[in-house]
């Protein structure tokens, strides 16, 4: 009995957490099928909180796509494809790069290694915001500024706390299963590619998803390197959205833009959330 | 298959520590040899080295004509079994057999096959003979049924049965084997050992065997090589390193229970008797059997003879006698067909192996007497360890 009434009052405490941190979310896609009086009503303080509008304007979805940009569609399909490319290639780049650090540090005796590797993990205390200015002035001079490269190219050189997390999942790795691969024949590289990368899964996956997260959403980075239209990201392309939009009459479609902004990142998450879980709890398992 | 050849090899790490100091070992072609000792005895250092997984330090390792101290690992044409089988756990068993006969494709270009339609049929031709050498290293393990299970559905045994054929498919000059069989249990352990045994007589392959385990050694060697502190002590059969052991470190690892030691002294009468003197005990040796040159006529020298608990025989004949011991009996080890019996003489604590008939009224607190058989007994040298050699094996 004690042990049931423990359960429910563990559920109890669950569900309320989680509808506290659903109720933002939820209140966002209400907001965004309202009519426009009812949505500015509600955000303006003026008017109540529906749990479901009372006739859901689907059509708000297409309208707040359209509207975005100088270019009817054009803008909300440039930001979108730009905003793909650019994810997708840091995605790779990230997980090649620090995984191919992590395993050399991991795996690879070398003179100073251990030196490096304090050196790497030191950068991460170096705020983002320091380094803009010289990073901007470099890819100034590389003659890249306005194009999608400084948002690309730095993450195939590695992410030092994605090299970190890839360096101790691999260190747990039996070093027999890269010596029997040597003795088989593979280099390094392919040790690398054909054992270690598959058996890192579960580290790829936070390394993807967190990345993808990250650099889908990030408005810094496309804003001082990005400046005409053409090249905006869907992170940009909101701003720009929510300067047009951004009265209480237009709240809704600035709700359901946003919304359709946020989807990759949750259907992501939750394709790869079983990995996801896996590698976060692995480490706190098995030591 | 190929001779393996290590002259003069060290091992020493970046802090002056030596894990393997001047060992020379010749492995005839389709020979069985197995480096035994304690752990850190470097006898693993040793089999990577040859594996080219380390560096030597000084001195040469061939294989076959060809010194290889320069060579990778791939190169080598060896194929090694892990302790922990190194079994690539994504992978299926299909894949892991035919892992390392991938590496070695000459045609192996998926894109390539596609415009190139000789080249499409060599790939072909190349995977199917992949595809028959390895069901055919599988049928001879009998793990045809197990090939497109992961590893993590396998049991320990049917892992390292995997791990077996690994090496196998590649039809290596040499099998190198570190400790392949110390994760399994008893039974399966043993299992084993036939099986690996069965393997070497049918493939007639140069094999190097490591393991720490002097029972598996014993089992499976054409020779065995044993090592201590990284110096080799003794290379030999299985037999001799049994009955003539080099020195007591070898006397006493080899062989369970250890053989009995009782440390005396030995003097030489003119006539050339040799008598033992110990505390418990004292015997007339067979004076012509041990070469005892520098000791003198009158002088002792300080020696350890040794016995093997078998060669202590249960005895009902009381009557004083040169080679009986009589002492208390402190515990019994049944174990089946034979039993140990441990008993105290002068506070010295011996072990005989009888047959269990022979045991079954020996009761713990009872006092019994041994005949030793001093025609199998070694002497040591107490000071350097050394055996004493016989004069049948100086001529």
């Amino acid at each position: 009995m004690n042990r049931m009434l423990y359960r429910a009052f563990q559920y109890t405490l669950l569900v309320s957490g989680a509808v506290i941190m659903l109720l933002p979310l939820w209140w966002m896609f209400v907001v965004s099928l309202e009519t426009p009086e009812r949505a500015g009503a509600a955000v303006g303080g003026t008017g109540g909180i529906a749990l479901w509008p009372e006739s859901p304007q689907w059509l708000n979805y297409p309208q707040a796509l359209r509207e975005m940009g100088s270019v009817q569609w054009q803008g909300f399909l440039n930001a979108l494809a730009n905003s793909i490319v650019i994810t997708t290639l840091v995605v790779i780049g990230t997980v090649l790069s620090s995984s191919l650090v992590g395993f050399a540090f991991a795996r690879i005796r070398f003179r100073g290694s251990r030196t490096l590797f304090i050196i790497m993990l030191g950068t991460m205390m170096l705020p983002g915001q320091v380094t803009l200015i010289p990073l901007f002035i470099l890819f100034r001079n590389l003659g890249w500024i306005d194009s999608l490269l400084p948002l690309i190219v730095p993450a195939f050189f590695g992410n030092a706390f994605f090299i970190f997390m890839y360096r101790q999942f691999i260190a747990q790795i039996p070093e027999s299963l890269i010596e029997a691969a040597k003795v088989d024949g593979y280099t390094l590289v392919e040790v690398w590619w054909k054992i270690i990368l598959p058996l890192c899964k579960p580290v790829t996956a936070i390394c993807a998803v967190f990345t993808f997260i990250y650099v889908w959403n990030d408005f810094m980075g496309p804003l001082v390197y990005l400046h005409s239209d053409e090249q905006a990201t869907l992170a940009v392309a909101l701003n720009s959205f929510r300067n047009q939009y951004g009265g209480l009459e237009d709240v809704h479609l600035l709700m359901a833009a946003s919304l359709v902004t946020m989807v990759p990142c949750i259907a992501l998450f939750v394709a790869a959330q079983r990995q996801f879980i896996e590698g976060l709890t692995r480490g706190a398992v098995k030591g | 298959m190929a001779t393996v050849q290590l002259r003069a090899v060290s091992k020493s790490y970046g802090s002056g520590a030596a894990a393997v100091k001047s060992v020379d070992l010749a492995v005839a072609d389709g020979e069985f040899v197995v480096l035994v000792g304690p752990s850190g005895c470097g006898k693993s250092t040793t089999l990577r080295m040859i594996a080219g997984l380390e560096d030597l330090t000084d001195g040469t390792i061939s294989i076959g004509e060809r010194v290889v101290n320069d060579v990778a690992p791939k190169d080598r044409d060896i194929a090694m079994v892990f302790q922990n089988y190194a079994l690539y756990p994504h992978l299926n068993v299909r894949q892991n057999l035919s892992f390392g006969l991938e590496r070695r494709r000459a045609f192996k270009s998926r894109w390539r096959g596609i415009f190139d339609s000789s080249y499409r049929t060599h790939c072909r031709a190349e995977h199917a003979a992949i595809v028959t050498r390895v069901e055919s290293a599988a049928c001879t393990l009998g793990i045809e049924q197990l090939l497109h299970r992961q590893p993590r559905e396998l049991s320990g045994g049917q892992r390292q049965r995997v791990a077996v054929g690994r090496a196998l498919v590649r039809d290596p000059a040499v099998f190198l084997f570190d400790e392949p069989l110390s994760n399994l249990d008893a039974l399966l352990r043993g299992e084993m050992r036939t099986e690996l045994r069965i393997l070497h007589r049918a493939l007639r392959a140069t094999m190097i065997y490591v393991t720490h385990d002097q029972e598996e050694a014993m089992s499976l060697a054409d020779r065995i090589v044993v090592m201590k502190d990284g110096i080799v002590q003794q290379i030999a059969s299985p037999a001799e390193i049994y009955e003539r052991p080099a020195n007591r470190f070898v006397a006493g690892f080899i062989g369970t229970p250890p053989m009995n030691m009782i440390d005396g002294t030995l003097t030489s009468a003119a006539d050339g008797t040799l008598t033992f003197r110990a505390a418990c005990c004292a015997f007339t040796l067979p004076g012509d059997r041990w070469n005892l040159t520098g000791l003198s006529g009158s002088g002792a020298r300080a020696v350890t003879l040794g016995i093997r608990p078998e060669r202590l025989a249960l005895t009902s004949d009381q009557s004083t006698n040169a080679a009986t011991l009589t002492g208390k009996v402190v515990a019994t080890e049944r174990y089946g067909a034979c039993a140990d019996v441990v008993f105290v003489v002068d506070g010295i604590r011996l072990i005989s192996r009888a047959p269990q008939e022979q045991t079954v009224r020996i009761r713990e607190g009872d006092t019994t007497t041994m005949s030793i058989d001093l025609h199998a007994a070694q002497l040591f040298d107490s000071t350097t360890g050394c055996a004493i050699a016989r004069r049948a094996e100086l001529g």
